[in-house]
């Protein structure tokens, strides 16, 4: 068992460039459910949608990799608009299937193969992203890895975690500001009565749109950054299962409030990673061979074992801590939904 | 009525006792005391200063008619109560009035102005604003936020603006001046900063009301706002209506307990299976034939004891 | 699976008893399905593999013996002759997949011309099927009409049928979910995987008998060591599902309810529960589609201008009885009346003396069970360890549709769901029809939030 190993993946995967995804996909999903309260089970279509935008930018429009980013956010903006305004009336139940819905209609849009030429249908976009890369400080001649206490990463995902982390710290900053303003107040109130804020005066269907707008920009922002780190925008990577992953993330951090989805995404990639090179580890080392007779566990098998470690997780996490490693119970316990 | 009013006053100013600062306002006049003397009980009649005008408002649900208002006035500054049986509708009209569900048929104006159609968020801006039979506290906002959501004209409720706390410093300063000033009328200044959902269901009442009046209301309509209050709280609840009335201010609730209905309203408005089958003052309400007739043919069980006896003082103590 | 038995079996008894059942709890999943047989989880990497047949004058199913099949860059394959051929690939991706038309028998076509390229895409570890349609004569003159083009009675009419055989199935399936939903307000993320699990058990039952289950069994007979009759492995599914459904209500929901969880936690449990189930799945029956050992290859029977098998035509003539049956069952007996009273109002239905927990435990026993039978029908197709999962949200589109809660209105949403998915390829390209029935469902949503059967609500 080489636990060097087995630490070198818990502490660079819990930093590297999934974890930045997840943790702007999460930020944007804070602002929906933590807030405002909407039940948004379609972040991955944000994720799309942004990822999307850059891609067809440079695939099909043929146009310069940095307004692709602009139009991946312009995506993200006309898709808020267009689930927000006849959806956000609804419970928040329906919202949530509705929202699910909406995510797996734009993976099935993408790949049909009558988009071929704009969207690649289901080869996806590859090598789009070479000017991200062109400007990496992080290249240099010879090595491409750099390595320090537990953390190896390569030059390119480096580059990819400066840009990321970056970015996250804005939308954190950002966040906090918004939700320390009277906007947020607004927001918080929508979460906790919708009716309350509509008799006070406050138009409460222009605030939830907004907030969807917002924090599907950031989700949208996180997909960009998914597909450039990968150079690649794969159809079948924006399924739902994602979207429950950013829940999770969320709720380990604790719903509502600005740092949770950071510390969740962090804590999230470090478990789930940690798990798999765990258990990969112990079956080249041959430790606990009948173990893993006893239950088949193989190489082709791992990563299922690592799924079921998060769904389980998800369970146990909603019912024993659902306000998450840093919210506080009392709080939690005036939640009356 | 004007008969009745001192008595009104002198019992307040004993009971209120727990409402400290805000008892001692309550000896204020009304307004209104005497208007509605010439003004005949029937369903639709006309009153001298309206600022609500329903006409013909119907409401269905499938098959089920739970509104349907031939006419109604309500008269400027004074208190009206809505009252009749559980399933009348009165819920249901409140809502119409207030832009939360949209009647089949009919027009509601506000000051004149035709309020069809118009958005409920929209109304807070005219002058109108309600509270709801479930108290609606948002639990997770301390009371002072909850106060401050209440405030017209932050520009810090908008996206752009809020990321620059210089725009909205200042007005946000004196909004929560408003707010510290209304939870000390309302006796609620030790709880600002709980959360609201720590409350008892009073204090939320209270909140609640306290929170509309941050909106500088012409017109406030409270959806049954004695429910699940305790004693004790109801005469210092019944003290800041009151008040609302000594501001100028109009007040539609809707009500069972016959007792406050008596002891705060100026005019009654009764219904019974969506219709208006009665109005009047309290005193001549309840020698309606109809208006009897209405709450013992439902199974309606809350006190319906309109001896002429019956006076304030024994009511805050049944 | 019987070589592998004894060594598994001596595996077990060098464990003490403690470690195993530490294990067995530790991983909730592997204490239920993981003594199934080994050779059900083993995948030998992943590839392309798929088997060309053709009918010929006489209307007979005869394969196409040496046919070239490659994918650029990655390998090629002749089809033998049974028309079997397999191109391992590297990993996981999406593959270019084309058939060398030259190659063809004389006389024999591609059914749709435009699809001698096919994008396959391989998960990790599966094999997947890839399908050429071949046609003797000319393209066009087809027999498998929702292949065709244009609009035509005929086409019409046999879309109908295969639009009303989702339909039924999925309807299966949403009525549990609905009435779930009608009695406790859980919007059941999980429900899918009880069509799943109805699926796969009655698979292993009708593969390897009891042994499928506890893989001791195997050397004795049917229908402990051996596959039964479909049949029986049927209803042994629906017993499956009907049991699953009790314990997850009797160990996790019953608890949650009690604890006070709020629904939307109680929701973002069964996502958990969901994930959780499913990958317990593909662990032990691994990825690749399997199908019934009985009924897997049938001739259509012509019926009027449709064809239908006749495996499609039972199930979906037990799938209206069964309909009928729930539906009767709900509006007369006691127990249907006391369901349909907790979905009205369940603190009036608690206070008139009904035992709530016992209706919530019966409508998840009965959901359990035809959400599984609705898995076996569907299984007739294909058996997957993800099927559920692709249908869950057809199945929420019915539920929606027809209103959340109500029974009849799953019963027509899925209908409808069924019928427009299927009707909608007249128009519209097939990779496009079920993202057609999620835009439908959410237009409704918009026009009509409480669903076509659902009551409008009262605020306030």
């Amino acid at each position: 068992m080489d636990w060097g190993q087995i630490l070198t993946q818990i502490f660079s995967q819990g930093f590297g460039t999934q974890a930045v995804v997840f943790a702007l996909a999460g930020i944007g999903l804070n602002i929906h459910f933590g807030y405002t309260g909407l039940l948004n089970f379609g972040q991955v279509g944000f994720m799309a949608a942004g990822a999307y935008g850059v891609g067809m930018a440079v695939f099909w429009l043929e146009w310069n990799f940095w307004f692709g980013i602009l139009l991946g956010i312009a995506y993200c903006l006309g898709l808020a608009l267009l689930l927000g305004v006849p959806t956000l009336r609804l419970r928040a139940d329906y919202l949530g299937i509705t929202t699910i819905a909406a995510s797996e209609a734009i993976r099935l849009f993408v790949r049909w193969r009558g988009n071929r030429e704009r969207t690649g249908a289901s080869e996806g976009i590859n090598d789009f992203a070479d000017p991200f890369y062109a400007n990496n400080i992080f290249t240099r001649p010879g090595s491409q890895s750099y390595k320090f206490l537990f953390f190896e990463y390569r030059a390119d995902d480096l580059w990819v975690m400066l840009i990321g982390w970056t970015v996250v710290a804005l939308c954190v900053l950002v966040t906090w500001q918004l939700m320390r303003s009277p906007w947020g107040r607004v927001l918080k109130a929508i979460r906790e009565d919708e009716d309350a804020v509509r008799a006070l005066g406050k138009n409460a269907l222009s605030y939830k749109l907004q907030a969807l707008a917002l924090g599907g920009v950031i989700g949208g922002l996180g997909g960009m950054l998914q597909v450039i780190d990968k150079q690649s925008v794969q159809p079948d990577t924006f399924n739902p299962v994602i979207t429950f992953m950013i829940w999770t993330v969320i709720i380990v951090g604790g719903v509502g409030r600005v740092w949770s989805p950071v510390i969740g995404a962090i804590i999230f990639w470090a478990l789930i990673s940690g798990l798999e090179v765990f258990l990969r580890e112990l079956l080249q080392t041959g430790a606990g061979d009948e173990f893993e007779q006893f239950l088949n566990l193989n190489v082709s098998n791992v990563s299922q074992v690592k799924f079921m470690a998060f769904g389980l997780g998800l369970m146990l996490l909603m019912r024993f801590r659902p306000q998450g490693i840093f919210g506080s119970r009392e709080e939690m316990a005036l939640d009356d939904r | 009525m004007t008969g009745n009013e001192p008595t009104n006053e002198i019992v307040l100013g004993v009971t209120a006792g727990g409402g400290g600062a805000a008892g001692a306002e309550m000896e204020h006049d009304n307004p209104v005391a005497g208007l509605f003397d010439d003004i005949e009980g029937t369903p639709g009649v006309a009153k001298p200063d309206p600022i609500l005008v329903a006409k013909g408002v119907r409401r269905s649900f499938g098959g089920l008619v739970a509104v349907d208002v031939d006419y109604l006035e309500v008269q400027r500054g004074a208190i009206t109560a809505l009252i009749g049986p559980n399933g009348a509708g009165k819920t249901t009209f409140f809502n119409l009035l207030t832009g939360f569900d949209k009647a089949d048929t009919g027009h509601v104006e506000l000051n004149g102005d035709s309020i069809d159609g118009v958005a409920s968020y929209k109304l807070a801006s005219r002058g109108m604003v309600r509270t709801f039979q479930l108290t609606k506290a948002l639990s997770k906002l301390s009371v002072l936020e909850n106060m401050k959501l209440g405030a017209k004209d932050q520009g810090g409720e908008s996206m752009a603006k809020a990321l620059i706390t210089p725009l909205w410093r200042r007005r946000e300063n004196e909004v929560e001046e408003q707010a510290r000033g209304l939870l000390d009328r309302f006796n609620l200044t030790h709880m600002s900063d709980e959360f609201a959902g720590t409350l008892s269901g009073g204090q939320r009442k209270l909140v609640e009301m306290a929170r509309a009046l941050m909106t500088d209301p012409e017109l406030v309509m409270l959806d049954e706002p004695m429910a699940g209050v305790n004693p004790a709280l109801t005469q210092s609840l019944l003290g800041h209506v009151k008040q609302l009335r000594a501001e100028k201010r109009t007040v539609i609730f809707v009500e069972h307990d016959m007792d406050v209905v008596r002891d705060i309203s100026d005019w009654v408005v009764v219904m019974a299976e969506g219709r208006i089958i009665a109005e009047g003052t309290p005193e001549s309400i309840g020698k309606n034939q109809a208006v009897v007739d209405a709450y013992l043919g439902s199974s309606h069980d809350s006190a319906l004891d309109f001896s002429d006896d019956d006076t304030p003082s024994e009511a805050s103590d049944a | 699976m019987n070589e592998s038995d004894p060594q598994r079996c001596g595996g077990d008894n060098k464990l003490n008893r403690l470690t195993k059942l530490i294990a067995a709890l530790a991983i909730l999943g592997f204490a239920i399905l993981g003594l199934a047989p080994q050779s059900l989880a083993q995948d030998d990497g992943q590839s392309m593999f798929g088997t060309l047949t053709y009918e010929n004058e006489e209307g007979e199913k005869v394969p196409a013996e040496g046919v070239r099949i490659f994918s650029e860059g990655i390998g090629e394959a002749v089809s033998d002759a049974d028309g079997a051929w397999s191109i391992p690939v590297p990993g996981a991706g999406s593959f270019p997949l084309e058939i060398d038309t030259s190659t063809l028998p004389d006389g024999v076509n591609l059914k749709n011309a435009d699809r001698a390229v096919l994008d396959v895409l391989v998960e990790a570890g599966q094999e997947k099927r890839a399908l050429f349609g071949l046609l003797f004569g000319e393209a066009g003159s087809t027999a498998e009409l929702t292949q065709g083009e244009g609009v035509s009675g005929r086409r019409i009419a046999q879309l109908s049928v295969e639009g009303l055989k989702q339909g039924l199935y999925l309807a299966m399936a949403a009525i549990g979910l609905s009435l779930i939903f009608g009695t406790t307000g859980l919007v059941n993320f999980a429900h899918a995987e009880l069509v799943t699990w109805g699926m796969l058990s009655t698979f292993l039952f009708n593969a390897y008998g009891f042994a499928g289950f506890i893989g001791f069994l195997a050397p004795l007979p049917p229908p402990f060591g051996g596959g039964v009759n479909l049949i029986f492995a049927a209803i042994f599914g629906m017993i499956c599902g009907g049991l699953m459904g009790y314990l997850l209500d009797r160990t996790i929901f019953r608890n949650l309810r009690r604890s006070g969880t709020s629904l939307i936690a109680q929701m973002v449990i069964t996502i958990g529960m969901s994930i959780l189930m499913r990958y317990v799945f593909v662990y032990n029956f691994g990825g690749s589609p399997r199908s019934f050992k009985d009924f897997s290859a049938q001739t259509a029977w012509s019926i009027g201008p449709v064809d239908i098998t006749p495996k499609d035509f039972t199930a979906m003539a037990l799938s209206i009885v069964i309909l009928i049956m729930v539906g009767l069952l709900l509006q007369l007996t006691r127990m249907g009346k006391a369901m349909r009273a907790v979905a009205d109002n369940r603190d009036l239905a608690e206070s008139s003396g009904i035992d709530v927990q016992k209706v919530i435990s019966v409508v998840w026993i009965a959901g359990g069970s035809l959400a599984a039978l609705g898995g076996v029908f569907f299984g007739l197709d294909q058996i997957k360890w993800d099927f559920g999962f692709r249908i869950l949200l057809l199945i929420f589109a019915a539920v929606t549709l027809g209103g959340l809660g109500t029974a009849y209105g799953a019963l027509v949403g899925a209908l409808i769901v069924g019928l427009v998915i299927n009707l909608s390829t007249i128009w519209i390209d097939v990779e496009l029809k079920n993202m057609i029935a999620l835009l439908v469902m959410v237009l409704i949503l918009m026009f009509r939030p409480q669903g076509i059967l659902g009551r409008a609500e009262r605020i306030g």
